[in-house]
C-alpha cells in the first residue's frame, strides 16, 4: 500500500472562515494514519481569478504544483475548488505541451518548472481510494445507524468530467459510500446533483440564495436530519446562510449541515468538542444527542 | 437601460463583428464555440437560468457567434455562471459551454469590464497570494485551536511568476 502522506493544500476559504471543517478532517486523517505535511508556500489555487485571468490561474495552479514535485509528495485538498483546479491543470499540462511550456515560461522567472510527476487529491479520493472503505469501517466505533442524512457534492470535484475524472457527476457514489460506512442512512432527493449557489454570490446573491433554498426545500422534504457536505463554498451556502435564506423566503429549516470528516469523526467516537461542532451556526445539538446517546463499543 | 430593455433592443448590422467568434475560438477554452448547433441543452439544465430572467446560455453562445461583441461583453449576465460545468458536461456537441462563456469574461476584464469582486480577490492574491484577506483574529484563533499556522504564502515569488500576465498588470496599476 501506498504511504499515506500528503502536502496539505488549505486553499483560500478553508482558513478564512471554515475552520470546522479543518479540524475535523485533521483529527480525522491522523486517526487513520494520514500524514499530513505542511507547506508554507503554497498559495491560492487560481480558481477565483478564472472568470478574469484564465492564465493567472493556470500559473498560480501549476506554481503549487511545482512546489508540490519539489517535495515529492501528493498534495490533499479539502475544498473540491482547489483540488478540482489543480487535477484540471495539472492534466492540461501533461497533456499540452505548448500550453505547458508556456505557462513554465511563467514559473521559471521563480525558479520553478512544472514536469507533472504530482497528483492533487479530494479528501474524498484518499479515503476512498488510499485509505479505503475497509480501513474507515474498522475504525467506526460506533455506527450511527439512528440517523438518517442527505448529501451534497462540490460541482468541482465531478465536473468537467473530462478533465476530473471522478465518480460520475450525473450519479455521484463516492460521498454516498462513505456516508454510509459511518452506519447513516445517506437519503436520496430531488435535484441532488445541482450547484448550491456559492459562486455566484457576490454578482448576485438572491440567484445565489435561491439556488440554495431550492436545494434545501428538497431536502427537507425528505426529512433529512442533517445535510453533509464536502466543500467548504457549500458549506457556507447552507450553514453559513441558512438564517438569511430562512428570512428572506419566509422558510424554515433547521436542518444542521456537517463537514463529512465532522459525521465520520463522530462515528469513529471522537467527542464533538473535538470535532468543532460549536463553530456550526446551525442548531445541531439535536442530532449531537441522538448520537451521544449510544455508547461507543470499543 | 436595464438588461432585459437592453435584449429587446433591435439588432443594428454596425453592431455586428464577424470576426469576434474567430477571437473567442482562438483562446484556451473557446476551440469548439463554432460547434454549437443552438440545441438549448445549456440553458435548460442550468440551475441559475432557472432563478434568472436574463441569464441564458445557449443566447450568450449565440451572440457570440453573430459577432454581437460589445452587447455581450458589456452584458452583467456573463459573471452570473456559477462554473458548475453542468452545460460543459451535458453538450452534445462537446462545446465546453462554461469555458466559452469564460473566455467571453476573461476578454471582458481585459477591457476594464471586472466586477468589484473579483479586482479585491486579484489584489489580494497579489499582496498575501490568498484570494481572502485572513483576518488577524482569525490567524489567532488557530493558534487557540491548536492549528498549525498558515502557508504564509510567497506574494514575492507570485508576483515574479505573474508579471507577465496583462490582467494582473492592469488589476495592479488600478489597486494603487
Amino acid at each position: 500500500m501506498a504511504e499515506l502522506k500528503y502536502l496539505m493544500f488549505l486553499g483560500c476559504a478553508i482558513p478564512y472562515r471554515v475552520s470546522a471543517y479543518e479540524i475535523s478532517a485533521r483529527k480525522v486523517l491522523q486517526k487513520l494514519g494520514v500524514e499530513l505535511v505542511e507547506m508554507p508556500e503554497f498559495n491560492c489555487c487560481g480558481l477565483p481569478l478564472d472568470p478574469v485571468s484564465h492564465e493567472t490561474m493556470l500559473v498560480l495552479a501549476a506554481r503549487n504544483l511545482a512546489m508540490a514535485e519539489q517535495k515529492g509528495l501528493n498534495i490533499i485538498a479539502l475544498c473540491p475548488g482547489c483540488a478540482g483546479t489543480l487535477k484540471k491543470v495539472s492534466k492540461m499540462l501533461k497533456e499540452d505541451r505548448a500550453l505547458r511550456e508556456e505557462i513554465n515560461k511563467h514559473l521559471k522567472e521563480a525558479g520553478l518548472e512544472f514536469k507533472g510527476t504530482v497528483n492533487a487529491k479530494h479528501i474524498m479520493q484518499v479515503l476512498t481510494e488510499d485509505v479505503g472503505l475497509d480501513k474507515i469501517k474498522k475504525a467506526v466505533v460506533k455506527p450511527l445507524t439512528m440517523i438518517k442524512v442527505a448529501e451534497h457534492n462540490g460541482c468541482h470535484i465531478l465536473r468537467p468530467k473530462k478533465y476530473i475524472g471522478f465518480d460520475d457527476p450525473e450519479d455521484p457514489q463516492t460521498l454516498k459510500t462513505l456516508i454510509e460506512a459511518t452506519g447513516a442512512t445517506c437519503l436520496d432527493y430531488l435535484d441532488e446533483t445541482e450547484c448550491c449557489g456559492a459562486p455566484s454570490v457576490g454578482v448576485n446573491d438572491k440567484i445565489a440564495l435561491q439556488l440554495a433554498r431550492d436545494k434545501l426545500n428538497h431536502i427537507k422534504k425528505v426529512e433529512a436530519q442533517a445535510l453533509i457536505t464536502i466543500c467548504p463554498f457549500c458549506h457556507i451556502m447552507y450553514d453559513t446562510n441558512e438564517l438569511r435564506i430562512e428570512k428572506m423566503f419566509n422558510e424554515v429549516y433547521g436542518i444542521p449541515v456537517l463537514h463529512y470528516p465532522q459525521l465520520l469523526g463522530l462515528a469513529m467516537g471522537l467527542p464533538p468538542e473535538e470535532l468543532a461542532f460549536n463553530e456550526l451556526r446551525v442548531d445541531c445539538s439535536k442530532i449531537l444527542g441522538q448520537v451521544c446517546e449510544v455508547k461507543a463499543y470499543a | 437601460m436595464t438588461e432585459q430593455e437592453q435584449k429587446q433592443k433591435p439588432i443594428q448590422a454596425s453592431e455586428i463583428d464577424p470576426k469576434f467568434k474567430y477571437e473567442v475560438a482562438k483562446m484556451h477554452g473557446g476551440e469548439k464555440l463554432m460547434h454549437c448547433f443552438q440545441c438549448g441543452t445549456c440553458t435548460s439544465d442550468c440551475p441559475v437560468a432557472r432563478f434568472s430572467e436574463t441569464y441564458r446560455p445557449r443566447q450568450i453562445i449565440r451572440m457570440a457567434h453573430l459577432g454581437l461583441k460589445d452587447r455581450v461583453l458589456k452584458s452583467d449576465t456573463i459573471w452570473l455562471c456559477t462554473a458548475c460545468f453542468t452545460c460543459t458536461d451535458r453538450c452534445p456537441q462537446d462545446v465546453e459551454v462554461a469555458s466559452v462563456i469564460r473566455v467571453l469574461r476573461n476578454i471582458a476584464a481585459e477591457q476594464g469590464n471586472v466586477p468589484q469582486v473579483f479586482k479585491e480577490e486579484a489584489a489580494s492574491v497579489l499582496e498575501s497570494g490568498y484570494a481572502y484577506r485572513i483576518p488577524e483574529l482569525r490567524l489567532k484563533k488557530r493558534q487557540s485551536l491548536g492549528l498549525p499556522p498558515l502557508p504564509k504564502g510567497n506574494p514575492e515569488s507570485i508576483r515574479k511568476t505573474l508579471h507577465d500576465v496583462n490582467l494582473m498588470k492592469c488589476i495592479e496599476k488600478k489597486s494603487d
